[in-house]
């Protein structure tokens, strides 16, 4: 029989992570996706300035569950986790004050090393600890995630550690485009065949069709043949997504950002009334295709795949 | 049973004070975050400019012995002209002819030195003595699915009254500078099967353009702004004259031009830019600048034109680009609208230059402190967002034809020195990177049969 503890305890890193996913889509939304945008919108400014608001809200409130998710996720090297990944975040920010421009004080390039390292560490061990049939299905959000790690550090080798690279990062920009369209479809697949039958998931599921139709018909409506709208909506999908793609795509763009919103709500449907492990699935997803397009430039893009690498870790060997 | 449900609810309370501790917690660091802004912590980025001692060579760029401890950092550059950058209806075949610079930075204490090497393989072009600017920007337009339309060329000419010939059924050339018809040309005419194909070139006959390296310093306050300029009219709000106006109604949904063309869509930006022809010792129109009659005609300080006449340097000129336009600093005008007046500080930038085995090499130096009106000021210790571009005159790119780096690149001025680190052939970081993948798969591969034990 399972004891009372350990159910405790369950229960206590589940709730850890549902805010974790819950605060990282906000962030996404209303800080990493908005942020950007704002300064082009002819809509009030101060309704998105207070929306931006929410989204450093959910950051700072990341940065607090984030260590929080580590110290309980028992994997190996999970202490080194915590201090290096507490340091990144928590350190940066008393550092500021103290001395701004720590960012570039070998210590620090070092420990963002560090960070580096560990959080390919933590997608492997995250990778390896998937079931076959959910490996193939994420592995185009795990490339995208070792990619833009990869670009990481043959910039910071050549100017940190003054050691020259020669490696064009737009070279992978096609490449990108391929696997952030397969990560569409993958996802969408490991959504469906995580269903199963019941009053509240089928619910669940036209709920989910219906909010992600939502985004994707109007979208797909205005820019099918209209040129300009074209034009317009490309240039926020290159702000908001960091992605770089012509034009006429955007019909086709806005269906892979349907699919990616159906197969995210519909893995936490999935997560809710039929097993826990697709919340798990959902973070690791979420966070690995969020933070692919977008410079690694703050160290809580870092941590949050560090962390949701774990948590799955963590609970396929529990 | 009852122990069962008593334990039940003294682990529940545990779990609702712990959980209690951590939303509260993360609540009040969010409100915190909310109400005074407080930075995130960030990791390390981009090019940097080191704290170096010395000063610079213009004769011989690059030869500076502080450079050699400095490796290149690598910008891939992309075609402007390109669906992938612009929302244009069709690439351009001749933008982007440059597939990459390479960039290297320092300061010694009051002035920055940028270091940027190009591949050309056409060679250096001085560009004829026949404007400054060089010969006229004719472009050149085909269709690439038959044969060229015409009747649509003709009414194009036409409204900005300008002379074309045709080259064969499929390629024309417009006699003019194609400025006040960019928009048309990427917007509207390809619907009508006239698509832009680059700039006219004749090597025989010395019509081609300057090289040319710029330099795009952002001002704005935009989080990720574009480092792309917008195609646009002569100044915001451009209505496109006569029946080209209700052609581009059609499929525009309206004839009116959003924006001036070389206008940035957020922010403002101070551009350094060098051309072969004219900022370049050895351009063969560099001498309009030595002669102080010609400066002051053309609206530069005339205390400035003369002290350079005695003492001629290679230099860069700054322009400016915000939301309205693209404009000069310090002159009357050149080659865009002027946004000041006459600066004292016009010739206070300084560049050299050299052409060497295939590459274009190109020192810019400046004050750190900015010399002239709506230029950027650089404090060390802080990152800037920097773009680049460059184009190949004998290529035909010119103008709004270019390779751009694909978006800004953030540089910071560094307050320390490179450290000493002894330069480590190629094999060795081959083997690292090899040893590297290697180890990290096995600690991979470790993992999981520790967890299938």
């Amino acid at each position: 029989m399972i004891k009372v503890s350990e159910l405790i305890n369950i229960k206590y890193y589940n709730t850890l992570l549902y805010l974790f996913l819950g605060f990282f889509m906000m962030q996404f939304a209303l800080r990493q996706f908005l942020q950007p945008i704002i300064p082009f919108t002819p809509a009030p400014a101060n309704v998105l300035t207070s929306m931006g608001l929410i989204g450093t809200f959910s950051v700072a409130a990341l940065s607090v569950i984030i260590p929080f998710l580590i110290y309980d996720s028992k994997v190996p090297l999970r202490i080194l986790y915590l201090v290096v990944v507490t340091t990144a975040l928590w350190g940066g920010v008393l550092l500021s004050y103290v001395y701004p421009t720590y960012y570039l004080t070998w210590p620090w390039v070092a420990l963002s090393t560090l960070l580096w390292g560990l959080t390919i560490v933590a997608v492997i061990l995250a990778a390896t600890s998937l079931k076959p049939i959910e490996l193939i299905l994420l592995i185009p959000a795990i490339l995208l995630q070792l990619s833009s790690l990869v670009n990481y550090i043959l910039n910071l080798m050549t100017e940190y550690y003054l050691i020259p690279i020669t490696i064009p990062s737009t070279a992978l920009a096609y490449p990108t485009l391929l696997l952030v369209i397969t990560g569409a479809l993958t996802l969408t697949a490991l959504a469906l065949i995580g269903f199963k039958v019941s009053k509240w998931s089928i619910t669940g599921y036209a709920l989910t069709m219906v909010i992600a139709a939502s985004i994707t018909l109007p979208l797909y409506q205005l820019t099918v043949d209209n040129t300009f709208m074209q034009h317009i909506m490309d240039m926020v999908f290159a702000m908001g997504f960091g992605v770089l793609a012509p034009p006429v795509s955007v019909p086709l763009m806005s269906i892979m950002l349907g699919l990616y919103v159906f197969a995210s709500l519909a893995l936490i449907i999935n997560g809710i009334f039929n097993n826990r492990r697709y919340l798990y699935l959902t973070a690791l997803a979420v966070t690995y295709v969020s933070t692919a397009l977008t410079p690694h430039a703050l160290s809580i893009y870092f941590a949050s795949v560090a962390a949701s690498s774990l948590a799955v870790s963590y609970i396929s060997r529990r | 049973m009852n122990r069962w449900i008593k334990l039940k609810n003294r682990g529940n309370r545990k779990l609702n004070l712990k959980l209690t501790i951590v939303i509260t917690v993360a609540a009040a660091v969010g409100l915190i975050y909310m109400i005074y802004p407080i930075p995130l912590a960030q990791t390390p980025t981009g090019i940097v400019a080191y704290k170096v001692v010395g000063s610079a060579n213009l004769q011989n760029p690059g030869s500076e012995a502080f450079w050699s401890k400095l490796p290149w950092f690598n910008v891939s550059l992309v075609p402007n002209l390109s669906t992938q950058m612009l929302p244009i209806l069709a690439n351009v075949p001749t933008s982007g002819e440059v597939p990459y610079i390479m960039v290297k930075a320092a300061w010694n204490g009051s002035y920055i030195f940028i270091l940027v090497k190009w591949p050309d393989p056409y060679g250096p072009s001085l560009v004829g003595p026949a404007a400054i600017a060089g010969p006229g920007h004719w472009p050149v337009v085909y269709n690439p699915n038959g044969p060229l339309n015409i009747t649509f060329l003709k009414l194009l000419a036409n409204t900005f009254h300008k002379k074309y010939f045709i080259i064969n059924a499929s390629y024309a050339v417009i006699k003019g500078s194609p400025r006040p018809m960019e928009y048309i040309l990427a917007y509207v005419a390809p619907h009508y099967g006239v698509y832009f194909y680059g700039y006219y070139v004749n090597l025989t006959s010395g019509h081609y353009y300057p090289d040319r390296v710029a330099i795009m310093w952002y001002m704005g306050s935009a989080q990720s702004p574009s480092d792309c300029m917008n195609i646009g009219g002569p100044h915001p709000g451009y209505k496109i004259p006569g029946e080209l106006g209700q052609m581009a109604q059609v499929y525009l949904g309206s004839n009116v031009e959003q924006y001036t063309g070389g206008s940035l869509s957020s922010g403002a930006a101070d551009i350094w830019e060098w051309i072969s022809g004219a900022t370049y010792l050895d351009g063969q129109n560099f001498n309009y600048f030595t002669n102080v009659t010609w400066d002051v005609e053309n609206g530069i300080d005339e205390a400035a034109a003369s002290s350079f006449s005695k003492s001629p340097h290679g230099f860069f000129i700054n322009l400016l680009t915000n939301e309205t336009g693209l404009y000069d600093i310090g002159d009357g005008g050149i080659w865009y609208p002027n946004a000041t007046g006459p600066e004292p500080g016009y010739f206070s930038n300084y560049a050299g230059a050299k052409y060497e085995d295939g590459y274009w090499i190109v020192e810019f130096v400046r004050p750190l402190k900015a010399p002239m009106p709506y230029t950027v000021n650089l404090t060390p210790g802080q990152t800037y967002d920097v773009a680049f571009g460059v184009w190949l005159g004998k290529a035909g790119e010119t103008s709004w034809d270019k390779s751009i780096s694909a978006s800004f690149i953030p540089l910071t001025i560094a307050t320390s020195a490179p450290s000493v680190t002894p330069p480590i052939p190629t094999p060795v970081i081959i083997v690292a990177v090899v040893g590297i993948v290697i180890a990290l798969v096995a600690i991979g591969l470790i993992f999981y049969s520790i967890r299938h034990r």
